[in-house]
């Protein structure tokens, strides 16, 4: 515990003093009372919150394999950032190999755990097929999404392909065009995960499914979320 | 409080300080002229309260939940305002929504012969109102989202949020000599927004006691 000056109370303090005398002088003629006060201040300038216990998550756009390798991290609220270019990703064929992309998170927050959450949205824009294409661009990138299948792993190190995935089957989007959200472990204060995702196409169930894929696209968002936990 | 001089030693200073002008007015008067007799008694009387009445109310506490009144180390509190450390390095105490972090407070009647009345405020020594963050908008004051319970183990003195008045009163007030442990509690409720993300506050607590 420390006494510390406080210059906002020196008028108060003087104000005592003079009223002290004037007690002093009043106790002749009337049952005047002392009176006194005393201060107490929690945990002094520091006081309790402030920025520097301000709850954060931040990612990487790098794809780095840990977190130590991270040089940059960003906010990616409220606009996001763009995760590019994915090695692989234009080159997905039903049925073919998977690829995979890291996905550094870290909990920026000093004093608080938080839990996480990911989920993976559809948000592909909405296009016109212009008149005369060869395919139905529309309809093609339907049925690109429809095939599109995700697994995720967290991990310290993503050097190596993940052995142990949170997700056990592939996930696909519902018809909202979201996964379903994937509650991965919390993470301590000022620490973070590699989050991989792994993504691959599927067939479809008649061939005509899955050549209507061809020629489609689908634009992903991964949306981590947290909360301080207590 | 400050250190006075005891009743004793007032009376018998009083006399002396008396006597000893006179006789220099005495002495004075006696210079300038022997036909006129001279005779002033001119007394300072000062009143101060010895030590036996002093009235003097202290205050100690402590962030460890072991603490207790045997292990206090009385303070004035006034002038210089007695600070409570909870961190090792004064960074705030964190927050996150659904905390409670409580505080051990002790305060004495340390007059000897005189009881006293007892009351408590709770405030905020730095309020920045409704101001925010020009970066994140999030709001910079932390005290008005939060609850505080002030209790002595058989009443709750105080119960409120920051956004009221925190205030209250032992009807028993104190006997002289007596102390009294209270607890503190403040809570970041659950329900609080994410526009308190990163906002703070300071705790301010005044114990005022008046003799009876």
């Amino acid at each position: 515990m420390v006494e510390t000056t406080n210059t906002k109370k020196s008028g108060r303090k003087r104000a005592i003093i003079t009223g002290g005398v004037l007690l002093g002088a009043g106790a002749l003629v009337t049952a005047a009372a002392f009176t006194d006060f005393a201060l107490l201040d929690l945990n002094g300038d520091g006081g309790f919150g402030g920025v520097e216990n301000a709850y954060n998550i931040q990612v990487s756009t790098g794809q780095e394999n840990t977190v130590p390798d991270v040089s940059t991290w960003v906010e990616a609220n409220p606009n996001s950032e763009a995760v590019a270019p994915i090695e692989g990703a234009d080159a997905l064929i039903p049925g073919g190999a998977p690829i995979y992309v890291n996905l550094p998170v870290l909990n920026d927050s000093a004093s608080m755990a938080s839990t996480l959450d990911l989920v993976l949205h559809n948000v592909t824009a909405t296009v016109e097929t212009p008149e005369g294409a060869a395919i139905d661009i529309a309809a093609a990138n339907e049925a690109y999404a429809k095939l599109i299948r995700f697994q995720v792993a967290q991990v310290d190190d993503a050097s190596t392909v993940p052995t142990d995935w949170v997700t056990p089957t592939g996930l696909a989007f519902d018809t909202n065009g979201a996964v379903p959200s994937v509650a991965l472990s919390d993470l301590d204060p000022s620490a973070g995960s590699i989050i991989v995702v792994k993504v691959w196409l599927e067939e479809g169930q008649t061939q005509a499914e899955t050549n209507l894929a061809n020629g489609g696209t689908v634009q992903v968002q991964a949306r981590f979320d947290g909360e301080s936990k207590n | 409080m400050n250190e006075q001089p005891t009743m004793a030693a007032q009376q018998q200073r009083v006399p002396r300080r008396a006597w000893a002008t006179l006789g220099l007015l005495v002495g004075t008067a006696a210079l300038l002229t022997a036909a006129t007799v001279v005779e002033r008694h001119s007394f300072d009387a000062v009143f101060t309260p010895g030590a036996e009445h002093d009235f003097n109310i202290q205050v100690d506490g402590s962030y460890d939940d072991s603490w207790t009144l045997e292990r206090a180390q009385w303070h004035e509190g006034r002038p210089n305002t007695l600070t409570i450390e909870a961190t090792p390095d004064g960074s705030g105490v964190p927050l996150p929504p659904g905390r409670v972090e409580t505080f051990l407070l002790g305060v004495r009647n340390a007059s000897p012969t005189l009881a006293s009345t007892l009351t408590v405020e709770l405030f905020d020594p730095d309020p920045l109102g409704a101001e925010s963050d020009p970066t994140t908008g999030s709001r910079l004051e932390l005290f008005d989202a939060l609850h505080f319970t002030l209790s002595d183990g058989e009443h709750v003195i105080v119960s409120g949020s920051g956004a009221e008045a925190l205030s209250g009163a032992w009807q028993a007030g104190l006997a002289p000599t007596e102390a009294r442990l209270l607890t503190l509690t403040i809570l970041l409720p659950e329900s609080v927004t994410n526009d308190y993300n990163g906002a703070g506050t300071g705790v301010g607590i005044r114990f005022d006691g008046s003799s009876l």
